[in-house]
């Protein structure tokens, strides 16, 4: 009997995708509790957003701490726009990405003027900016009361429903990525956060590779943020904070930056992790997962993917990504 | 015989018209306040100009701070002068021991690693410091205990003294950070570290023991901030995240890594925030925030360096 090849039927990436899709789908059915549905929801926004951040962070390079404010900018132009003027958020959503993508304009903007730390102090401010306009401007956002908007498809969906929307979500940013990291843009991408000068002396266009980057990776950001308030129901500033981005930041640095599935990995761990955190309070919460984040960057700084790549390695099983 | 009700007898509080005591009142509010946002400027433009990092955490080094001095002063029952004293030491001592635990490895790193590094880290401190001292100290809101009491009066204005003094010592400690970079042995080799690192380095310079130190000055130079500051406004353990906010705005306006530009662009930063939420009687309180990220992002504009930045 012939043995089955394992690393040939391996070698694209694809197959994985499709297995990370098969694990995926009968989940929610497995774990039986409603609450831990709504768990595997956020496990599956927060990877699509860690993800996104991930492309400009990750491949690119520039440490952007933009990412919360560019969800809160998705929500809330879907939230208001549903509040006062009764548009139906799945336009909402795509209204919401491209104001998230404007700003995401003016994020490549300041990348292309400003390295290093400027660019990390500038784009603070802009989150920082966008979160205390929302907060003052109460009498349009409802402040720090929140904003009640209707629910994503207009009526009331199971938790279920909600996660297969954004498994769906999730699967096509993956998607997107895997595309994106295996065209010449991506080659592109990567040449830019190994050396920006080199990248621009070997001919590559710094300014086009960055708005693209930049205005794609805010659009979804833009869109996610947008899926989330009418998933809870509720936009609120605190989504905005450097706490929520603190949140993005570690998942994309545990799971592994720059990686395929880094994200996917470090959203699982965060979020299970903090959910079982929750009984302690949120106080251990946010020491623990600080004294992690140190840790990891300490220790294993190229995050778990890394380790389970080696493993994958040295049984010759080889995945691009 | 006079009058001898309660109105004659007090003194007169204000002889100047209304407008120009409410003008002297905000330009008092507005350097004292500029000065606490100088100080934490100077010290994360020091940290930023030898080692490279920006200190996210540095908000929470000034809550530290504050709390230090709180535990001197109102746990043990010591001097407030002598608790701002030991406590600025303590908070330097709390530097090093952030430097040496995990701020060390950066040294072995690439330079674009070592920026990501150093955000990293900085940014899982903030939430560390931060709940840490949720965790010790509660929610509560407290009052560290003031140097002095009672008030001042300038050209008919009532001040309280409590804020004259802290802007006293803010400037005595600027002023002392300028004159020990410029004239001593040890800001000569600061200044070296600043210009190139491994220049600095060739040249006998012990790098990595300056770090430590300009690192430990840094913090403690936030924490002062924090011992000026909490008395008159609150202490709580998100204290530190507005300053915070505060000192990366000042370091971009004033030039990342040039201290006097930091020094200039705070009391710039507290007169455009004090006057812009006073907006002249036009009740602007509530964008008092955004002030410093307006004045951010037309700095960016017209000269992105800042004001003294290379």
């Amino acid at each position: 009997m012939k043995k089955l090849q394992l690393p040939q039927l391996l070698k694209g990436i694809k197959l994985l995708l499709i297995i990370v899709g098969i694990v995926l789908l009968p989940l929610p059915f497995l774990v039986g509790n409603l609450y831990w549905v709504h768990v595997l929801v956020m496990c599956l926004y927060y990877t699509a957003v860690a993800q996104t951040w991930n492309w400009v962070c990750g491949y690119m390079g520039q440490f952007s701490l933009a990412h919360a404010g560019l969800l809160t900018v998705g929500g809330y132009t879907s939230g208001l726009l549903a509040y006062w003027l009764g548009v139906p958020p799945l336009i909402g959503m795509i209204a919401g990405g491209l104001a998230a993508a404007g700003l995401g304009f003016v994020l490549a903007g300041v990348s292309l003027r400003l390295k290093g730390s400027y660019f990390v102090v500038v784009t603070i401010g802009l989150s920082e900016v966008v979160r205390i306009t929302i907060i003052n401007m109460w009498d349009y956002t409802r402040g720090t009361a929140g904003l009640r908007v209707p629910p994503l498809m207009g009526v009331e969906m199971p938790t279920y429903g909600y996660y297969y929307l954004m498994l769906f979500f999730m699967l096509i940013l993956m998607f997107l990525t895997y595309k994106l990291v295996n065209s010449s843009l991506g080659l592109a991408t990567k040449a830019i956060r190994e050396d920006e000068d080199v990248a621009m002396v070997m001919g590559i266009r710094n300014i086009r590779t960055k708005l693209l980057i930049f205005c794609g990776s805010s659009f979804f950001a833009g869109m996610l943020g947008a899926s989330y308030v009418h998933y809870l129901r509720v936009a609120g500033p605190e989504m905005g904070s450097l706490f929520e981005m603190f949140y993005i930041m570690a998942m994309a640095l545990i799971g592994g930056r720059g990686t395929l599935f880094g994200p996917i990995i470090g959203a699982f761990i965060i979020e299970f992790f903090s959910e079982y955190l929750r009984e302690l309070g949120f106080v251990i919460r946010m020491i623990v997962l600080g004294l992690v984040i140190i840790a990891v960057a300490r220790f294993l700084p190229e995050g778990v993917w890394s380790l389970i790549n080696k493993v994958l390695k040295s049984r010759k099983i080889a995945l691009e990504a | 015989m006079p009058k001898m009700d309660a109105e004659s007898l007090m003194p007169p509080i204000s002889q100047v018209p209304p407008f120009l005591s409410t003008f002297l009142e905000q330009l008092l509010n507005g350097v004292t306040i500029g000065v606490i946002y100088s100080l934490m400027g100077v010290g994360l433009n020091l940290i930023f100009g030898m080692m490279s990092i920006v200190n996210f955490a540095h908000g929470e080094c000034y809550m530290i701070g504050a709390y230090i001095f709180y535990v001197f002063s109102m746990f043990m029952g010591l001097n407030p002068l002598l608790a701002m004293l030991l406590a600025v030491v303590v908070s330097f001592g709390v530097g090093i021991v952030i430097e040496r635990t995990v701020l060390r490895p950066i040294y072995k790193l690439e330079r674009v690693d070592a920026v990501m590094y150093s955000c990293y880290v900085t940014f899982g401190l903030e939430p560390f410091l931060e709940n840490l001292a949720l965790l010790l100290f509660g929610p509560f809101n407290r009052k560290p205990p003031v140097l002095t009491t009672g008030s001042v009066n300038i050209f008919g204005l009532v001040y309280s003294a409590e804020r004259l003094v802290a802007f006293a010592i803010g400037v005595v400690v600027i002023f002392a950070v300028f004159y020990t970079l410029r004239r001593s042995v040890f800001g000569r080799a600061v200044r070296a570290i600043v210009q190139n690192r491994d220049a600095a380095q060739l040249m006998g310079i012990n790098v990595q023991s300056m770090n430590m130190i300009g690192f430990g000055i840094g913090i403690a130079l936030t924490a002062v901030a924090g011992m000026l500051l909490t008395p008159i406004f609150v202490l709580y353990p998100a204290a530190g995240r507005i300053p915070g906010g505060k000192a990366f705005t000042v370091v971009i306006v004033g030039g990342l890594g040039s201290v006097e530009g930091a020094a200039i662009a705070g009391l710039l930063l507290g007169l455009a925030e004090t006057f812009g939420a006073w907006g002249f009687g036009l009740g602007l309180g509530r964008w008092r925030d955004v002030f410093g990220y307006i004045i951010m992002l037309i700095v960016m504009v017209l000269r992105p360096k800042g004001i003294r930045g290379k």
